[in-house]
């Protein structure tokens, strides 16, 4: 276990920062109404654009009309990304080889200003409240060569400065989710977890500290969303649903 | 089914004569880009065979069936979530909403589509060739093909086998 903070400590590499950070957009969110995807998503929409990742490109699209989408601009990435998360002024992009914050305050023109390296796998990420959760699954094709299956927390107070707090040891963690202070996680056959989240401020650093308050190894779980007490799970075959404003929760209708 | 194959990819590509010979060539199957287009229709519910992403929008959740399309749940009801629609979209992946419009992937393609009234679902907007479509990894299409190419690998059936990329996608091998 020590073995494997080390690493993850040893690998949490910080770039120099650059860009645009700290200048707020006015985004005018109160006419729009955007959803909620699974943490797999490669399509991400933050106030009038749309984020799309497909291999090494970023496309960025003006949706100021939302009938009429207009190609705004590209974006070079350096590796075959897998999963983007827009929260705040950033994007946080997950790839096989590790996860890139780029700022978009500037929208058209997002600048890489971190990355946080680590073992080779898939990796899921969804921010709240300003801490980063991060799945590393090692049995899926992303994976070459690490053997790492873990829930990895990172403090993004200072998105230039990503300050790794901890990693907890999991099976085969795939999709996430975090809401109202529980964070969710598909985890292999060992089904579905769910934790509540303890954040710490100790002055200089944050804690987080997380216990397990239910798992179901019955639930097959791939991808979630968890959004105002309603968790929705897709395990490939068939969508579940489930009310979480008190535990255990209750299944509601199922989609076939 | 072989021969059909070669017939479609002989109107299609024009560089498909030149395979015959080599059966490794010949087992691809092909989409052209003008039958994808063609092919984005509103179709009636269908049952979730293979789910790959989801998105919940207000009281709709959108559940992308792998490589073929979006279904459009109304969930207003979470006791009982109603399938309103199956809109079709070969290669589809990604989802994303925005005031009522849905933003979906074909392939290549940014495809709009009108979801703010159910009975009256349409495809309003397209933007053409803006993504990269080589970007497939493991594909699934349907019960008689599997796999394609991977990313960045040296293989690259597009060059070995002479298939216009200007003029279509190939989205996996005959299974047979």
């Amino acid at each position: 276990m020590i073995n494997y903070l080390l690493l993850f400590i040893a690998t949490l590499v910080v770039l120099g920062c650059g860009g645009e950070s700290g200048s707020s957009t006015g985004t005018t969110a109160s006419s729009t109404t955007t959803g909620v995807s699974g943490s797999m998503a490669r399509f991400a929409i933050s106030g009038d654009y749309l984020y799309t990742i497909k291999g090494e490109q970023m496309d960025i699209f003006d949706l100021s009309d939302a009938s009429n989408p207009q190609s705004a601009s590209k974006v070079h990435l350096p590796f075959n990304v897998e999963t983007i998360f827009a929260y705040k002024d950033y994007l946080y992009i997950g790839a096989s080889t590790g996860v890139y914050i780029y700022d978009k305050s500037i929208p058209t023109q997002p600048t890489k200003i971190a990355e946080l390296s680590h073992a080779q796998s898939c990796d899921p990420i969804v921010i709240d409240d300003d801490i980063a959760y991060i799945t590393l699954n090692s049995s899926s094709s992303c994976s070459i060569y690490g053997d790492v299956n873990s829930l990895m927390i990172v403090d993004m107070q200072d998105p230039t400065t990503p300050a790794f707090i901890k990693s907890v040891d999991m099976w085969a963690p795939t999709g996430l989710g975090v809401d109202d202070g529980k964070l969710f996680i598909c985890d292999g056959d060992s089904g579905l977890k769910i934790f509540d989240i303890n954040k710490i401020d100790n002055g200089t650093s944050i804690d987080v500290n997380i216990s397990n308050i239910g798992y179901n190894n019955e639930i097959d779980c791939y991808d979630l969303i968890a959004h105002q007490n309603n968790l929705i799970i897709s395990n490939k075959g068939e969508i579940r649903q489930y009310d979480y404003s008190s535990f255990p929760m209750y299944e509601l209708g199922q989609i076939k | 089914m072989k021969s059909l194959v070669l017939i479609t990819c002989l109107f299609l590509f024009h560089g498909c004569i030149e395979y015959k010979e080599d059966p490794l060539c010949s087992q691809y199957k092909l989409l052209s880009f003008e039958e994808m287009r063609k092919s984005t229709s509103i179709e009636p519910p269908k049952e979730i065979t293979q789910a790959g992403k989801i998105y919940l929008y207000e009281n709709l959740l959108l559940v992308n069936e792998l490589y073929k399309g979006v279904h459009v749940i109304d969930n207003s009801d979470k006791n009982n979530p109603v399938s309103k629609a199956f809109v079709n979209l070969p290669g589809n992946v990604d989802i994303a909403v925005k005031n009522g419009f849905m933003y979906v992937d074909t392939f290549l393609d940014l495809v709009v589509i009108d979801i703010r009234d159910l009975d009256k679902i349409q495809e309003v907007n397209r933007t053409r060739d803006v993504f990269n479509y080589d970007w497939l990894d493991v594909m699934d299409y349907g019960d008689d093909i599997i796999i394609l190419q991977e990313y960045g690998t040296s293989t690259n059936i597009y060059d070995e086998c002479n298939f216009d990329r200007t003029k279509g996608i190939v989205i996996g091998v005959q299974n047979d």
